[in-house]
C-alpha cells in the first residue's frame, strides 16, 4: 500500500502514526531517491506502507518526484504494484490538494483519503463536509490528524475494509480536454475547485489569513533578511553550546574504550590496530554526531513550521547572484556542521545543473571537522588575545562562505552555465511542529549519516593507520645517536620520542618528506606537510598527527605542550617554523582544502558519478594551495615570517 | 473569485473582464486570471503543478522578486522572471 500526498500534507506525520518505529529507509533499486517502509498490523492482516516521496501532481518535475509517479503506476523494476494507494489530504489546504487527488484516483487504484490536520481546519472555522467529498471522490474520507493521533482507529478499519474489497474508486474523470488549450491540468483545476467549493463551509481563507499576515514580516526585503539571519544565528549558538557536552561524553567514552581494549589485548600490531585504527577512527567521525543531531532537529521543526520555505524565499535573489537556486541555502547552512548530510539534503534542488554546482562547493564551507584544526592554529598564532582569537574565528568560516559563491560563480561561467533556474515554491500555511516527527526525522538522519560515513571511514581508518604505522621502526633501528637521546629520557619522554621517530620513518612519514618541497612555498616543513597527507581522507587527523610528530604521544596531557613544542618548531637554518605567515597559510589551506574522503564518496553518489567528486578535490586543492601561497608570500613580503 | 469561470473550460472565448497585464506589473492585492503562460518547458511543469496555470484566479500576496502570489487557496513564491511571463486579466 502506498502512502501518496503533496508535501506539507503531513504525510510523514501520518506515516509514523501508523507505523511506530517499525519503519526503515530504503532506495528504490537504482535510484538515490529514498522512500520508508513501515508494517502497519491490521485485525486480519499486515500490510506494508511505502511512504513515497511527496509531489504535487503525477507529472513529475524533480527525480524524487518521477519515482513517486512511476511508483504508483507500477513502472518502477524491481518493485511489484501497489494493492491500494493511502491519500493524505491537507484538510487547510484542500482545494490545491485536491488536484493530485483527481489524479491519482484515475489510476482507478482501490483508495482510502485521510483527511488530515481536521482539527486545525476546525479550529479555524472550517467545516469540510465528508459527504459531497466523497461523492466526488468515489471512495472513503476518514478525518485525522496525524499530531494528536485522532482519527486513526477509524482510518485503519477503513483501510482494512478497502483491502478486503479492492473495490477500484467510484470516479468519474473530468472529460478532460488535453489538446485544446493552453493548460492540460486547467479542467482538472476546475474540477478542484468546484469539489472544494461544494465541501468547504466556513471561510475557506481563515488559514492564508493568519499565515498572510506573519509572512508580511518574515517575507519581508528587510525585515525577512534579518529575521533569517537571527535564525540561523540562534541555530549555530545550540548547536555548539548544547553539542559541547556529548561531544566530550563521546571523547571520553571512546578514550576509555580504547584503553580497556588495549588492556586485553597483547599489545602488538593487532592492539594497534583496534585501538588506534577502528576505535579512534570511528570515534573521530562519531564525535561530529551530538552536532549533526542538532542541526537536523532544528532544520526538521523549521521545516515542520513551515518556515524553511520562507527562508529559500528570501534567500533566493541573493544567491542568484552567484548562479546558486535560493533551496540551496538550506544546504549551505547544513554544510557548517557537515558537508554529507548537506549534499544529501540538495535533493530539493529539481534542476540538475544548479544541484551540481550547489554540491561541488558545500564542503568549502567551515565544517565542524576543520574547528579542531583552527583552534590549535589560532592558539598558536594569537594565544593572548581573545579578539583576534575570535576574528581568525570568523575570517574562516567568511573566506569558506566567499569562497564557496565565488566558485558557484566561476563554475556558473565555464563548466555549467547558465542562470539557475527561477524560484517556484510553495510557502504552506504556518504550523505548531510535531515535535515527535521531528525526533524520529533526527534519529533516521542520524542513522543514515553513521551508516554513510561510519563504513567508508572505518575503512579510510584502517587505511590511514596501516600507513602511519608500516614499515615497522624498533628503537634498535634507529641511528646509534638518536637511540642515545631517547635512552636517555624518562619512559613515558622516551615512549613519545621513539613514536615519533616511527611514524617519520612510516609510509606516511616518508610520502610527507618526499613532498616537502611541494609545500616548502606554503611555509611548511616537512611535519606540517606529513600532517596534510595523513590528513588527505579526515582533516581533523591533522592535529592528532602534528602531536606525534612532536613527540608528544598521541594525546598532549594537555593541548598547551603542543602548542608549546610547535612555537619551538625551527627550520634546520634555525629559524622559527610558526611564524604569522606559516600559521595563516596553515589556516587559509585547510579552509579550502577538500581532506574529506568521505564526503567525495557521497558526491559520487549524489551526482551519479566519481567524475565530479575528482573535480571537486582537484579544483578546491588547487584553490587551497593557490591561496596558501599567496597568504604566505604575502605575509612573508609584509614582514610576518 | 469569479463563480463562472470554474464551470467552463478556459478557452479563446472566455468573455474579456479587465485588461491584460503581466503577473509581474500587479500590485499588492490585485486579483485576476491567469490568462496565458508563456513559460519555456521545464519551468512550466512547476507552475502548473501549484495551480500557475490557464483559467486560474490569482491574487498578488506581496509584489517584488521573488514575489508571493496566493493561488487556490495556498500561496506560491515566484521569481520576477517568471512572473514576467504569466499574463493575467485583472477583474
Amino acid at each position: 500500500m502506498a502512502l501518496v500526498g503533496n508535501p506539507n500534507a503531513g504525510k510523514t506525520t501520518l506515516f509514523n502514526r501508523l507505523t511506530g518505529l517499525r519503519a526503515r529507509t530504503a532506495n528504490f533499486s537504482g535510484t538515490t531517491v529514498e522512500h520508508r517502509i513501515g508494517g502497519l498490523r491490521l485485525e486480519d492482516r499486515s500490510v506494508t506502507l511505502i511512504d513515497l516521496p511527496g509531489m504535487y501532481s503525477l507529472d513529475a518535475s524533480t527525480p524524487d518526484e518521477q519515482v513517486a509517479a512511476d511508483a504508483l503506476r507500477g513502472k518502477l523494476p524491481g518493485q511489484s504494484a501497489v494493492d491500494a494507494v493511502l491519500l493524505v489530504l491537507d484538510a487547510t489546504n484542500l482545494t490545491r490538494n485536491l488536484m493530485l487527488a483527481g489524479q491519482v484516483l484515475e489510476l482507478g487504484i482501490p483508495t482510502v483519503v485521510a483527511l488530515n490536520m481536521s482539527d486545525v481546519a476546525q479550529e479555524q472555522g472550517l467545516q469540510i463536509e465528508l459527504g459531497p467529498l466523497e461523492q466526488e471522490l468515489g471512495c472513503p474520507v476518514i478525518p485525522v490528524s496525524a499530531k494528536q493521533g485522532d482519527g486513526l482507529e477509524a482510518l485503519l478499519s477503513s483501510i482494512a475494509h478497502t483491502l478486503q474489497s479492492l473495490e477500484p474508486p467510484h470516479f468519474h474523470s473530468s472529460e478532460a480536454c488535453q489538446s485544446c488549450n493552453g493548460c492540460e491540468y486547467a479542467s482538472r483545476f476546475d474540477w478542484a475547485e468546484a469539489v472544494g467549493r461544494s465541501a468547504i463551509r466556513g471561510d475557506a481563507e481563515a488559514p492564508s489569513r493568519a499565515t498572510e499576515a506573519i509572512d508580511q514580516w518574515l517575507t519581508h526585503r528587510f525585515f525577512g533578511l534579518a529575521f533569517f539571519s537571527l535564525v540561523m544565528l540562534a541555530t549555530f549558538m545550540l548547536i555548539f553550546w548544547l553539542a559541547s557536552l556529548p561531544m566530550d561524553l563521546i571523547d571520553q567514552l571512546f578514550g576509555v574504550s580504547a584503553e580497556l581494549v588495549s588492556g586485553l589485548l597483547p599489545a602488538g600490531d593487532f592492539s594497534s590496530l583496534i585501538t588506534d585504527g577502528v576505535i579512534g577512527g570511528v570515534g573521530g567521525v562519531l564525535i561530529f554526531l551530538p552536532q549533526i543531531a542538532i542541526l537536523f532537529f532544528v532544520l526538521a521543526l523549521l521545516e515542520d513550521t513551515g518556515y524553511l520555505a520562507r527562508a529559500a524565499f528570501v534567500m533566493d535573489r541573493v544567491m542568484a547572484r552567484v548562479g546558486l537556486p535560493g533551496k540551496a541555502f538550506v544546504p549551505m547552512l547544513s554544510a557548517h556542521a557537515c558537508a554529507i548530510p548537506a549534499i544529501m539534503s540538495t535533493r530539493v534542488i529539481e534542476n540538475r545543473r544548479d544541484r551540481l554546482v550547489s554540491i561541488l562547493v558545500l564542503p568549502l564551507m567551515t565544517c565542524s571537522a576543520r574547528l579542531p584544526v583552527y583552534a590549535v592554529v589560532v592558539a598558536l598564532l594569537f594565544g593572548d588575545s581573545a579578539w583576534k582569537k575570535a576574528v581568525v574565528f570568523a575570517g574562516g568560516y567568511s573566506l569558506g562562505i566567499v569562497a564557496a559563491f565565488g566558485m558557484a560563480w566561476v563554475f556558473r561561467q565555464s563548466l555549467l552555465p547558465g542562470k539557475p533556474s527561477p524560484l517556484v515554491i510553495e510557502l504552506p500555511n504556518y504550523r505548531r511542529p510535531s515535535l515527535r516527527s521531528a525526533l524520529l526525522l533526527t534519529a533516521d538522519r542520524c542513522w543514515q549519516f553513521v551508516k554513510n560515513a561510519g563504513t567508508v571511514i572505518l575503512m579510510i581508518s584502517i587505511g590511514l593507520w596501516a600507513m602511519a604505522t608500516y614499515p615497522k621502526t624498533e628503537l634498535a633501528d634507529l641511528p646509534a645517536e638518536r637511540q642515545a637521546a631517547i635512552a636517555s629520557l624518562g619512559e613515558t619522554e622516551a615512549e613519545y620520542a621513539l613514536g615519533q621517530a616511527q611514524l617519520e620513518r612510516s609510509v606516511a612519514g616518508r610520502v610527507g618528506k618526499a613532498i616537502e618541497p611541494v609545500f616548502a612555498p606554503l611555509g611548511f616543513d616537512w611535519k606540517i606537510s606529513v600532517g596534510v597527507v595523513s590528513s588527505f581522507a579526515a582533516r581533523e587527523v591533522v592535529v592528532s598527527t602534528l602531536s606525534i610528530l612532536y613527540g608528544l604521544g598521541e594525546e598532549p596531557e594537555d593541548t598547551d605542550t603542543l602548542l608549546g613544542a610547535m612555537r619551538a618548531s625551527r627550520h634546520p637554518d634555525g629559524s622559527p617554523v610558526f611564524t604569522v605567515a606559516t600559521g595563516l597559510s596553515l589556516l587559509v589551506f585547510f579552509v579550502l582544502a577538500m581532506q574529506c574522503l568521505p564526503t567525495q564518496a557521497v558526491t559520487a553518489r549524489e551526482s551519479g558519478s566519481w567524475r565530479w567528486a575528482w573535480l571537486q578535490l582537484g579544483y578546491m586543492s588547487t584553490l587551497a594551495y593557490v591561496a596558501a601561497l599567496l597568504t604566505y608570500q604575502t605575509a612573508a613580503a609584509l614582514g610576518l615570517g | 473569485m469569479s463563480a463562472i469561470s470554474a464551470h467552463i473550460l478556459p478557452t479563446a472565448s472566455v468573455e474579456q473582464t479587465g485588461p491584460t497585464h503581466t503577473l509581474a506589473q500587479l500590485q499588492r492585492g490585485d486579483q485576476g486570471r491567469i490568462s496565458s503562460v508563456e513559460v519555456g518547458t521545464s519551468d512550466l511543469s512547476r507552475l502548473k503543478a501549484l495551480g500557475l496555470c490557464m483559467g486560474r484566479n490569482v491574487r498578488v500576496v506581496s509584489s517584488g522578486n521573488p514575489l508571493i502570489v496566493s493561488v487556490l487557496g495556498a500561496r506560491v513564491g515566484l521569481s520576477h522572471s517568471l512572473a514576467r511571463q504569466v499574463n493575467v486579466q485583472l477583474h
